[in-house]
């Protein structure tokens, strides 16, 4: 809509600077300008609290029986996009640091998962994400993570939870995620 | 004249055109750094989940020589989620021995540990068995895991007195403490 009204008000600036020339007694007693403004697609993304980038530190709590670790993390983040057709955001892994002990089996513990959240435009998580997917298992290519099918502002919450047995060991377990929002 | 209004014009549409790019942000990139640290643990609790049992053991008198045996068997479960695994130690507090029993009857109460499940080594001393005064006062290894996960071992108490040790009660606690690797 806001692309809309800035076209309509081009034009009626652009008749404006026409019929004051024609009051200048200009020779020119009919001018035809076409105008046309086209509007590209874009979207934008950021975290819920306006930033690029974002820590997400999750501190477990460990059963005193079974030693199984638990806990999780999430951050919301912001996609806005013009397009009429909605936005993709993509989410690449980057690689898995194991510290202090920690085995793949720690980090295969450990869940990522994605869910609409507070915008006013419906964000799909895609099916598995939904679900949600062992870390090990996010692709470091890029893949879909959600999607909407509007144009306006939508958010999503990126989550990351531990459920690890004792014999998935202990350590530190680090990793990055890149999220890239593309207008369709 | 005319050129100069076109100008003028396409100025204009060069002006606007920014404005529909800045509606949106142009952060089309963003990162989330996960960091989760699983701190090293070990819980030992005995097989039906307590964390205090009472070993009382049965005896056995020979009607012939009246020696004395006995024994008895609690079942206890590491674990731990070290990927080094969980060591075990015991210790002993002082022994009581009254109602006529001498000190030689703590030489013939012995205390054995074997593995009975997952990836525990009892330690030498205490998997050919040792006698309930040669067990340390202030601790000492009877069992180690080898990795993360659950461990079962056995504790068992045995009593082979012969009749010049007389009779009487022979009470201690026995401790055993775990610790992650």
């Amino acid at each position: 809509m806001i692309a809309n009204f800035r076209l309509i008000r081009l034009s009626l600036m652009t008749a404006l600077i026409a019929a004051t020339f024609q009051r200048a007694g200009i020779c020119a007693t009919s001018v035809t300008d076409p105008v046309s403004v086209t509007v590209p697609k874009v979207a934008s993304i950021l975290s819920s609290n306006g930033n690029v980038s974002e820590n997400l530190a999750i501190t477990p709590t460990v059963s005193s029986s079974t030693l199984a670790s638990t806990g999780s993390a999430s951050q919301a983040w912001d996609m806005r996009t013009n397009s009429t057709s909605g936005a993709t955001v993509t989410i690449q892994r980057g690689s898995v640091t194991l510290t202090g002990g920690a085995v793949a089996a720690l980090a295969n513990s450990l869940s990522v998962s994605c869910s609409n959240g507070a915008g006013t435009v419906t964000c799909t998580p895609s099916a598995k994400y939904s679900a949600g997917a062992s870390l090990t298992t996010v692709s470091t290519i890029g893949e879909t993570f959600c999607s909407t099918g509007l144009p306006g502002d939508g958010q999503f919450n990126l989550i990351v939870a531990l459920n690890a047995a004792a014999s998935a060991g202990s350590g530190t377990v680090a990793t990055t995620f890149t999220m890239i929002v593309a207008a369709l | 004249m005319l050129t100069s209004g076109y100008r003028h014009l396409i100025m204009l549409a060069l002006v606007m055109m920014p404005m529909p790019l800045a509606w949106a942000s142009p952060n089309t990139v963003v990162q989330a750094r996960v960091n989760v640290t699983v701190p090293k643990n070990a819980a030992l609790v005995s097989s039906s989940g307590a964390s205090v049992e009472n070993a009382a053991i049965p005896i056995s008198i020979d009607n012939a020589t009246l020696e004395a045996t006995g024994q008895k068997n609690t079942r206890w479960n590491v674990t731990t989620n070290s990927s080094s695994g969980a060591r075990v130690t015991i210790e002993r507090t002082s022994v009581s021995v009254s109602k006529g029993a001498s000190d030689a009857i703590l030489n013939d109460i012995h205390v054995r540990c074997s593995a009975s499940g997952g990836s525990v080594t009892p330690i030498s001393k205490f998997s050919s068995g040792s006698s309930l005064n040669n067990i340390a006062l202030n601790g000492e290894g009877l069992c180690s895991m080898a990795k993360a996960g659950t461990g079962t071992f056995d504790v068992t108490l045995s009593v082979r007195a012969p009749a010049t040790d007389g009779n009487g009660n022979v009470n201690a606690t026995l401790t055993m403490v775990v610790a992650a690797l």
